[in-house]
């Protein structure tokens, strides 16, 4: 732009998945023009919500720039890619639990052994257990 | 049915994770975690495997010879599992008992079809003998308590009590005399 110095605002006008649908843009996140970075609302709610949460996967992003004081419209657009990656796929680390060993004498009324939860980092993420093998 | 306790078998189990955008997970990660489980044997534990039977046997008194007594019936000897009905532990075998060995028939014997004991005995060196031991004991065939300490047994005791024919004699019956000369035969 010339001149370089005029200010310019900057806005997401659209978000697209690659291959899929295009979403809210004004849910996708903004566009900081002070410091020139485009923010995400950083919550693990945007994750785990599979409504209204941002699935993981990679968006094409346009974003609009407007000369603020143009005395007539002037603006332009640029796109890029954003990958959002699935922070579950994988873990950064499932650490497993330590159950104790059992008995049971054949015969007996049926008993049943409760196996403390594993741990998975981050914490929203979920597991699911596997049919124990003997 | 092993014939110890502690058979082991190695539980595992595996956590996978997931993700709630993708199912499956394109990189699933796999964690595991196992466990030993104890099997223990039914036929060792007297919380789950028990023989019933009489809480005490009668006090039996017999006078040797004067032929065979039958005395009452016992309690038949059953054997219980719990909480499960089940033949895992096999058969028992009920033995009598005279003095802490089995019986011979005499002075006692067991007769298992009518659960009855029978004295009978011409020994007279069992006269006026007291207290005498007398038992039914029971264990089951493939576990016995001398190999198998836990697993369970019953013996019950009971004493006999001998008598003496001599103070009820069997008969007492006089035999004909012969008449003697007592003149003929008095020595001057």
């Amino acid at each position: 732009m010339n001149p370089a110095r005029c200010p310019v605002d900057y806005t997401i006008v659209s978000a697209t998945e690659v291959g899929g649908a295009s979403i809210s843009a004004g849910s996708f996140g903004t566009y900081d023009s002070v410091n020139n970075k485009f923010v995400l609302p950083a919550s693990s709610a945007r994750y785990t919500d599979t409504t209204n949460g941002y699935k993981p996967g990679t968006y094409t992003v346009t974003v609009q720039g407007s000369v603020r004081d143009a005395v007539s419209s002037t603006t332009d657009t640029a796109t890029l890619q954003i990958t959002l990656v699935d922070v579950c796929d994988p873990p950064t680390s499932i650490t497993p639990s330590s159950p104790s060993d059992v008995s049971y004498t054949i015969s007996d009324n049926p008993a049943t052994k409760v196996v403390p939860a594993f741990s998975v980092e981050p914490s929203y993420c979920t597991l699911s257990y596997l049919t124990p093998t003997i | 049915m092993p014939a110890n306790t502690g058979e082991k078998a190695t539980v595992v189990v595996t956590a996978e994770s997931e993700t709630p955008w993708t199912s499956p997970a394109n990189s699933p990660t796999q964690a595991t975690a196992q466990f030993d489980v104890s099997f223990n044997n039914p036929c060792l534990d007297t919380s789950f495997v028990q023989f019933q039977g009489p809480t005490s046997l009668p006090t039996l008194e017999y006078v040797p010879e004067k032929g065979p007594v039958t005395y009452a019936a016992v309690t038949p000897v059953t054997f219980v599992t719990t909480p499960r009905v089940h033949g895992l532990c096999g058969d028992f075998t009920l033995t009598a008992l005279y003095n802490g060995a089995p019986v011979t028939g005499d002075p006692l014997s067991y007769n298992q079809g009518t659960r009855q004991f029978t004295a009978s005995s011409s020994d007279v060196a069992l006269v006026d003998l007291k207290n005498q031991q007398y038992s039914l004991k029971a264990e089951l065939d493939s576990y016995p308590v001398a190999t198998f300490s836990t697993a369970p047994s019953l013996r019950e005791d009971g004493v006999i009590n001998f008598g003496d024919a001599c103070d009820d004699p069997i008969s007492f019956t006089s035999v004909s005399q012969s008449n003697f000369d007592a003149a003929a035969n008095y020595n001057n």
